[in-house]
């Protein structure tokens, strides 16, 4: 019997919507045993599909599609966690700043998106790194001192710089 | 990730823009050829897209306040092997952090341009061209170019107290200001401007001792207001905050012309935040003493023995760790 004209435009003009059935079961099972809330999972599985239509995927990568969507969706869940931590250290901090120093309510917001861009591009950093990194671009210490601190010379410091810049203007958004 | 609106920027230009950001950051202002770096930037387009984006990641990190930036993104890191020792090292340097404005914040490849500047804990004075007096505060780096149209003053960093004379010159030229957040045009006037990075944005403060100010946003400039004498403003690119009487406060706001710093039932913590900006390094209030009240004149040429004083007349001892980390701390 041949398959009807419509069933097979959809399928080829909508892979996404294909993947979604085939592979939504077990992406979600897969996700809910990394997430302890069933919430997150569900919602990450369905960030995993958006992903896929907003960044166009390299065909070749489609023909694994299991492994691609376990890619994805584990990139994912590090985020989701990475986020999750940086909002505990910002309501933890915010809870401990003496209150001349405290935002005030309307600029949180648009500080918290900063802080998360900037999170987000140093994501992936070495920790010695990214250390050095805030050290020299949010305290001011001199290249110097933060050898002093790191136990390092001046010179790992300056490359560490070069490594966080690099990876920052190559990310940023 | 790049996006359809932000184009990828070339691998091999990030490393360049890389290494000349740091160059500049850690070199000193006289041993960097400038010729080079703008012959780099010139170039390619792919060197200048790669400029671009460093001086936007310059900026959003310049957007952050170090006291809530540093304890932050400076988080132990999960699920990555990290070296915990040097985060928990960042984690203690954190609270610098309340030193934010002790720590210079400066854009250092916006200095050079700049033909007057002081450094830390410098305060200078001097009579321009036209005779208006400029003094400069602490950090401080302006440019000046007067030309046949304009008498224009550009703040860069830090703090500059005005005091316009008639010009020279007919038909007499503005006199203007400019900083990162907006334009200044003096009418007949002695005011003080002080350019800091905000909490979003940069900003600057002005008070108006005689005459009036005009503020113009850089991105609002139609948002004009003329500030009076007895007032003072903040003002964003964006915005201009209703403007507050001085009364009192504005002897405070200009002491620093003459060396002295002025408290008057001042929180401690105010006060060690603006001591930390005439010093290099660290200087923190323990979060214990931010309220303990001073009332004092104090000379700014030696802020040491400010920290002397303090530690004679209220119940505080001065710890210093290293010869860039002191600490007040109570009795």
């Amino acid at each position: 019997m041949p398959v009807p004209h419509f069933v097979r435009a959809a399928s080829s003009l909508d892979p996404i919507a294909h993947l979604y059935s085939q592979h939504n079961g077990w992406l979600l099972r897969w996700l809910r045993g990394k997430l302890a809330c069933a919430d997150h999972a569900a919602d990450l599985a369905q960030d995993t599909f958006l992903r896929l239509l907003t960044v166009p995927a390299d065909p070749a990568s489609l023909r694994e599609p299991r492994a691609y969507l376990t890619t994805v969706a584990g990139r994912l869940v590090i985020d989701h966690y990475r986020r999750q931590s940086l909002m505990q250290a910002w309501h933890d901090t915010l809870a401990q700043l003496p209150e001349q120093f405290a935002p005030s309510p309307e600029d949180r917001l648009e500080l918290l998106q900063t802080l998360e861009r900037i999170d987000r591009m140093l994501d992936g950093l070495g920790a010695r790194v990214r250390a050095a990194f805030l050290m020299a671009q949010l305290d001011g210490l001199t290249y110097a001192d933060i050898g002093d601190r790191l136990g390092t010379s001046e010179r790992t410091i300056k490359r560490y710089m070069v490594q966080a810049f690099e990876r920052c203007i190559l990310c940023i958004v | 990730m790049t996006s359809i609106l932000s184009p990828a920027v070339d691998p091999r230009a990030a490393r360049e823009a890389a290494q000349w950001i740091t160059r500049l950051q850690s070199a000193p202002p006289d041993a960097i050829d400038h010729t080079a770096w703008q012959t780099w930037r010139a170039a390619d387009p792919a060197h200048e897209l790669a400029w671009q984006r460093a001086e936007l990641v310059m900026h959003t990190l310049g957007m952050v306040p170090p006291a809530i930036g540093t304890p932050v993104l400076g988080r132990p890191q999960q699920g990555r092997r990290a070296s915990t020792r040097v985060l928990a090292a960042l984690i203690l340097a954190g609270p610098a952090a309340l030193a934010g404005y002790a720590t210079a914040r400066a854009a250092p490849w916006q200095d050079w341009f700049a033909d007057v500047r002081t450094t830390t804990g410098e305060i200078r004075k001097l009579v321009l061209d036209d005779g208006t007096r400029l003094a400069l505060n602490t950090d401080t780096a302006v440019a000046i170019r007067f030309d046949s149209g304009t008498r224009l003053l550009r703040l860069h960093h830090g703090e500059i107290h005005v005091a316009t004379a008639t010009d020279t010159r007919t038909p007499a030229r503005p006199f203007v200001v400019q900083t990162a957040s907006g334009r200044l045009r003096a009418l007949g006037t002695e005011f003080s401007v002080r350019a800091n990075h905000g909490v979003l944005a940069p900003a600057a403060r002005v008070a108006v001792a005689a005459g009036a100010v005009e503020i113009r946003p850089a991105q609002a400039p139609h948002l004009v207001r003329v500030i009076a004498a007895g007032w003072q403003a903040g003002f964003t690119e964006h915005a201009i905050e209703p403007a507050t009487a001085l009364g009192a406060a504005g002897a405070r706001l200009h002491a620093w012309v003459n060396g002295v710093l002025l408290a008057d039932e001042t929180p401690l913590a105010h006060l060690v935040a603006e001591l930390a900006r005439y010093r290099t390094g660290v200087l923190r209030c323990d979060p214990a003493l931010v309220n303990l009240r001073v009332t004092g004149a104090f000379q700014l040429r030696d802020t040491d023995n400010i920290l002397e004083l303090l530690q004679r007349s209220l119940p505080v001892k001065v710890t210093r760790r290293t010869r860039f980390w002191t600490t007040l701390e109570p009795r």
